[in-house]
């Protein structure tokens, strides 16, 4: 096999160019880099996106775990509960929430409310809840009656912070279910960034949750998080086994099963499609390597001559097919990460030459590309090493075998037959 | 002693053309010995050419035997083939057939890289390959930036480099002007003169044929004296 090392630097280089000599291997390293770029960018994006939609549904609504029970204990017992869960080891926090249904009226139309009774001090006991939790106007506050408002709710109902707003709940007495209407000073309007999540949300106190919230409408549960939850299972399975039988603990994969087999099955999708991608650049490989083949006829013909083993000559160019495509693989996979690293201000900078397009041309809004409705307004991107050096290394096999199937059939011809034609 | 390089005994070979089958060669009978040198003459379309890739291993013969340094070049397999191709025998053809994307030097020194000489060993005796035929200077240039003449004293450069037993020479000099044909030619036989190579040459030229040993006639499929 000595010498085809030569042959594939010579024929990937291209010694000396003419003018029309076509350049097959700078087409397939230009097609594999810009077909890996997006690819690179839409998994990092993807996947910034669906860790920072879990991440939020995980710190702010269905804690790491919860307790509950079909039975209905004072809210002693609850307290006495959540106490002794975030006593154990492993344990950051740990607090009773009692959540239900309400209809408000602000200065806008009526409508329904998820109120969640939480502490009043949440945010400082959980400061990565604390951390999702974003006011526009306030702050968190649910001292006297306060009410804590999410974006979307409060638009709906026209409040602003310092509104009186009129809570009406289901209250029971002796038996019979009356409605109760609670007045409330609006004091903060917030947003965790995904509005699927918080398009319902109100805070209260925890206090006038027991207060407001009759037993049979709403649920009651001890939310809690790890200190650390990549190290939790030792610890998850401590606090079961320790459980009265009463009690019943879900961990936060069981409670968002159906946001996580969402969020998979959109995983797979974009998999396929990376797939496709990926099969796309490959068979770009293999025609630009038949062409490479075909424009070599002659020259196949003539190391056969000159005593050049098939072998020899399917490796020279098996290996200038791979060293166009591994160029290609690396430039794309450099390119791709780069922007992902950079798709925030990326994507920043697209909306601020929209906006200035936009402003030119017509008085409408300006676009938003990240509008919260649908996405998280800032991607929280991690560098997905793995990922991307599994996509590349697949890139690579690929293209390797692409590389190989028309240098082989090269190989095999004989002599003879591109010779005579001259 | 024996000293035949190539014998040639009976060989046949026919070409399909639609209906029709061509009996281009009938029984084609060769000796040569080492250093010598034969001409093959004939008409256009006699099979001389065909007679040469036979021997060449670029073809098959339908029948009879073909000894060729060794290898019984009618049963050879694609690595023996590779061999003897590589070791035993150097190809010139009409036209020069340079890889355009080596230079001169590179062309020349490839067969050599192929049978696992070191890139440092055969650059060397490439260039010295380049000198021998007045060519060294260009030894850098692609064949694109060589003339005619230059680029068959690659190609026979390229053709003596492993010290090949045998050379097949088909119209070396059929594709060069009247002054750069007899300088080439003379370069022909002073090379394989001085390295003692046999020479089986297919010429149109008398001129050319009267330089070699022996001169043989290629007619209605038969290899006779002249
Ligand atoms: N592969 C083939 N298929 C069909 N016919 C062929 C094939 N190869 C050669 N021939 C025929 O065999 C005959 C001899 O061809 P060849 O090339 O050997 O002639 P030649 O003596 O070298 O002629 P020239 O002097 O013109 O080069 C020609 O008629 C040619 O058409
Ligand atoms: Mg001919």
């Amino acid at each position: 096999m000595s010498g085809s090392g030569f042959i594939a630097w010579r024929l990937f280089l291209r010694g000396h160019r003419e003018r029309r000599q076509s350049k097959p291997l700078f087409g397939a390293a230009l097609g594999i880099a810009l077909s890996l770029i997006p690819l690179i960018v839409v998994d990092h994006f993807a996947d910034a996106m669906i860790e920072g939609i879990i991440a939020r549904y995980r710190e702010t609504s269905s804690y790491h775990f919860q307790i509950r029970t079909w039975e209905e204990p004072l809210q002693e017992e609850w307290q006495t509960l959540a106490n002794k869960i975030a006593a154990q080891p492993g344990v950051a926090t740990a607090w009773v929430e009692r959540s239900g249904y309400a209809l408000a009226r602000a200065r806008g139309p009526r409508d329904g409310l998820t109120l969640r009774a939480l502490p009043e001090n949440a945010p400082l006991r959980d400061t990565e809840f604390g951390r999702y939790i974003e006011f526009d106007e306030g702050s968190w506050n649910l001292a006297d009656k306060s009410i804590l408002l999410g974006r979307e709710a409060a638009r709906r109902l026209e409040a602003s912070v310092g509104d009186k707003i009129f809570i009406l709940t289901a209250a029971t007495t002796a038996g019979n279910i009356t409605p109760k209407v609670n007045p409330m000073t609006v004091k903060g309007i917030f947003t965790t960034g995904y509005q699927d999540l918080d398009r319902t949300w109100a805070f209260i106190s925890l206090d006038e949750g027991w207060n407001m919230l009759a037993e049979t409408s709403s649920t009651t549960f001890v939310g809690g998080k790890f200190t650390s939850l990549a190290q939790s299972s030792a610890i998850w399975t401590q606090i079961k086994n320790t459980l009265a039988p009463r009690w019943k603990a879900y961990s936060w994969r069981e409670l968002n099963r159906y946001l996580l087999s969402n969020l998979e099955s959109t995983r797979s999708i974009l998999l396929v499609i990376m797939g496709l991608i990926i099969i796309i650049a490959v068979l770009n490989v293999l025609t630009s390597m038949v062409m490479l083949t075909l424009e070599h006829r002659r020259e196949i013909g003539t190391l056969k001559c000159t005593g050049t083993s098939p072998g020899t000559i399917s490796l020279a160019f098996t290996a200038a097919g791979t060293l166009a495509a591994l160029i290609g693989i690396l430039f794309g996979l450099a390119a791709g990460l780069l922007m992902s690293y950079h798709i925030n201000s990326i994507i920043a900078s697209i909306e601020y030459t929209l906006t200035l397009i936009n402003g030119i041309f017509t008085d409408a809004p300006p676009p938003v590309l990240l509008s919260e409705g649908y996405y998280l307004q800032e991607v929280p991107v991690k560098m997905r090493w793995l990922v991307t050096s599994v996509i590349g290394i697949i890139t690579l096999i690929l293209s390797i075998g692409a590389a190989w199937l028309p240098a082989s059939r090269a190989a095999g011809l004989k002599p003879l037959e591109v010779l005579r034609k001259h | 002693m024996n000293n035949t390089i190539l014998s040639v005994r009976g060989a046949g070979k026919s070409y399909k053309s639609g209906p029709e089958t061509l009996q281009i060669l009938k029984e084609v009978n060769l000796e040569l010995q080492a250093g010598q040198s034969i001409a093959v003459m004939g008409a256009s379309g006699s099979g001389k050419s065909t007679l040469l890739n036979l021997i060449g291993g670029l073809d098959n013969a339908d029948c009879g035997e073909i000894e060729s340094c060794g290898f019984q070049v009618n049963q050879l397999k694609e690595k023996e083939l590779t061999a003897y191709r590589s070791k035993a025998i150097g190809f010139v053809f009409q036209f020069h057939y340079l890889l355009k994307d080596f230079t001169a030097a590179e062309n020349v020194m490839l067969p050599m890289l192929m049978r696992g000489i070191p890139r440092k060993q055969a650059k060397a005796q490439a260039e010295e390959a380049l000198e021998q035929v007045g060519i060294a200077a260009r030894s850098g240039h692609y064949p694109a930036q060589l003339s005619g003449g230059e680029r068959q004293r690659a190609a026979l450069a390229r053709a003596l480099i492993n010290r090949p037993k045998l050379i097949l020479a088909d119209e070396p000099t059929g594709s060069l002007d009247e002054e750069h044909r007899s300088l080439v030619e003379d370069l022909i036989f002073s090379r394989i003169a001085e390295s003692g190579t046999a020479l089986l040459l297919v010429t149109h030229s008398g001129e050319l044929a009267k330089k070699a040993d022996r001169t043989m006639l290629l007619r209605e499929g038969l290899l006779q004296n002249p």
